[in-house]
């Protein structure tokens, strides 16, 4: 059964990634009429860094494009982000989310994106198509 | 080597060196994809020219990391390494040392995540 939303918000910006910082400000800002405490809301931030950096830089491969943020809360103190970019899409998505495995061949990125993103959240959803983009929703119960 | 702060257009290092032959980088602000790109490039710039024997990065002015700060560390852990120096992490918070340890990265680098009193704060 589809859940009502007591609040939501959507973000639609470039994808610079001068941005990173602003998209994972703006979500934990949002977050923070839940009251969530200071560790869940640095894992929010740093899972949502993620998320929208894998779509700058994964996603679009340097070209232009616009990066979607959207987050809703739940009466039960559940946070659903998404976010969604509309570039290259992920060939494997299994792969894509090993530890260690990078999409970087300078090898200066950890591989540690998705692994992040799902621990950092409860549940992670990846769905993405080649050429199409990609569309990662993570979810949370705060305490 | 210069003891003097480079303002970088996001987050800042400091470098100090140290009378034994060890340098200390003091790295300020975010790190994430967009800002560790100029950071790489003035720790790589001073690695390459003095080859210092005992790096010490001190991360107690970074407010953020994410997986790109990762990738810093793990990148300047390799160089050094690969020309026999070593590095140690100081003052590292409870947030970023649990992508460390969610990387495995706490088993191979040397943190001190105690704070401590050093030359280089202002």
């Amino acid at each position: 059964m589809k859940r009502n939303s007591i609040n939501e918000m959507k973000l639609i910006f470039p994808s610079e990634s001068r941005n990173e910082s602003y998209a994972r400000y703006a979500v934990t800002a949002f977050v923070a009429q839940l009251d969530p405490t200071t560790e869940e809301l640095a894992d929010i931030r740093t899972a949502v860094s993620e998320a929208v950096t894998n779509g700058i830089l994964h996603g679009y491969r340097g070209t232009s494009g616009k990066v979607w943020v959207e987050v809703k809360l739940y009466e039960d103190r559940t946070v659903r982000i998404t976010v969604r970019d509309k570039g290259c899409g992920i060939e494997d998505i299994e792969k894509a989310r090993q530890p260690l495995f990078t999409g970087d061949p300078s090898g200066e990125r950890g591989g540690m994106g998705f692994t992040i993103m799902e621990s950092f959240s409860d549940k992670l959803t990846v769905r993405s198509k080649p050429g199409k983009g990609t569309t990662v929703t993570m979810t949370k119960r705060l305490s | 080597m210069d003891g003097k702060e480079m303002a970088l257009h996001y987050g800042k290092v400091s470098i100090e060196p140290d009378e034994d032959g060890s340098c200390r980088f003091l790295l300020r602000g975010e790190l994430d994809h967009h800002s560790v790109k100029e950071m790489r490039e003035v720790i790589d710039g001073k690695l390459i020219d003095y080859r210092p024997l005992q790096v010490i990065l001190d991360l107690r002015e970074v407010s953020f990391s994410d997986s790109a700060g990762l990738g810093l560390i793990l990148g300047r852990y390799t160089r050094i390494r690969d020309y026999g120096g070593t590095l140690t992490l100081v003052n590292v918070s409870e947030d970023f040392m649990k992508i460390l340890r969610l990387a495995g990265a706490d088993r191979f680098l040397t943190i001190e995540t105690q704070s401590r009193k050093t030359k280089t704060m202002a």
